[in-house]
């Protein structure tokens, strides 16, 4: 570790890695575990199952790496094929959603907002996370990749394999979805 | 629920914070309803971009159980293409010029001793 840096970057460490670095890897894997993890666990709500997409994931990026022309950040090609994986896996994971997710996520660090505003905006928070996860896979999936991450309808109709008028649909049902699930109080009449 | 509200109602979640424009518009902006219905989404919105502040932390096998795998060495795992390094290519040039040079010698050694 050179001095006056915190680690080397990721393209030094890409480069190195091209070139066959496993070490170099390894420290890729080690920045960018959690990120990916997080991703993994969003779209599966399963941690083992996530664990197992992480894992795949890095696997199959190491094998792609020559093929990686550095055109987007490593963490956003890692992004995609997290995507691919978890896709790919959707039937297995069906099979195997367990354990709740929303008790251990790590909040934001409340910044500038009063103490109440944080205790409802955490209980949100909560809420949310409790909601997404039971939205269907196909669901969750286009909102966690537009709202949560930000990707475009282009880009995850392309990754998932679906047309762009899927995604929307996907997208709109699941935020009328989740809206419900958080604010049912004023469900109103129809 | 007026007609307008329904409308207003079904087409809130694709919205994106854009309020809706001409009539319907003219609507919203008369409506309490539908003005707290496009604020919810506008909250929903913003409480999933913060989920992307949020990183769960990977367990700690992962990168171990990923080194295992890259450095197994095992059939299905296949390393990147070695990129020729450029003090490999010049350790290989200064080889073969030192061998090129070293035949040069023997070939003059050999007509000098045979011209003697």
């Amino acid at each position: 570790m050179t001095q006056g840096r915190v680690r080397p970057n990721d393209g030094e460490l890409l480069i190195r890695a091209r070139a066959g670095d496993r070490a170099a890897f390894s420290d890729l894997v080690r920045i960018h575990q959690d990120e990916v993890y997080t991703l993994a666990l969003r779209m599966t709500a399963d941690r083992e199952l996530a664990a197992d997409v992480s894992q795949e994931a890095f696997v199959r990026a190491w094998r792609a790496l020559p093929k990686f022309r550095g055109d987007a950040r490593f963490s956003t090609w890692m992004h995609r094929i997290v995507v691919n994986v978890a896709w790919t896996q959707r039937r297995k994971q069906a099979k195997h959603r367990t354990d709740p997710i929303d008790e251990s996520f790590v909040e934001p660090a409340a910044e500038s907002i009063s103490p109440e505003r944080a205790a409802e905006s955490a209980a949100v928070q909560g809420r949310l996370r409790a909601a997404l996860q039971a939205l269907a896979l196909p669901v969750r999936t286009v909102v966690v990749l537009k709202d949560v991450y930000g990707w475009s309808h282009g880009e995850i109709a392309e990754h998932l394999n679906i047309t762009v008028s899927a995604a929307k649909v996907r997208l709109h049902r699941g935020r009328q979805q989740l809206r419900t699930q958080l604010w049912p109080e004023v469900e109103v009449e129809a | 629920m007026k007609a307008a509200c329904l409308v207003v109602r079904s087409l809130a979640p694709s919205t994106e914070g854009v309020p809706p424009s001409g009539m319907l518009g003219d609507h919203v902006s008369r409506c309490l309803r539908c003005q707290a219905e496009l604020a919810r989404y506008s909250r929903l919105r913003r409480h999933l971009g913060a989920l992307a502040d949020e990183v769960e932390p990977a367990p700690p096998p992962l990168a171990t159980d990923v080194d295992r795998e890259v450095g197994s060495g095992s059939d299905d795992t296949t390393p990147p293409r070695r990129v020729p390094q450029v003090g490999r290519v010049a350790a290989t040039g200064g080889a073969v010029a030192a061998a090129a040079a070293g035949a040069a010698a023997v070939i003059v050694w050999r007509h000098s001793k045979a011209a003697v």
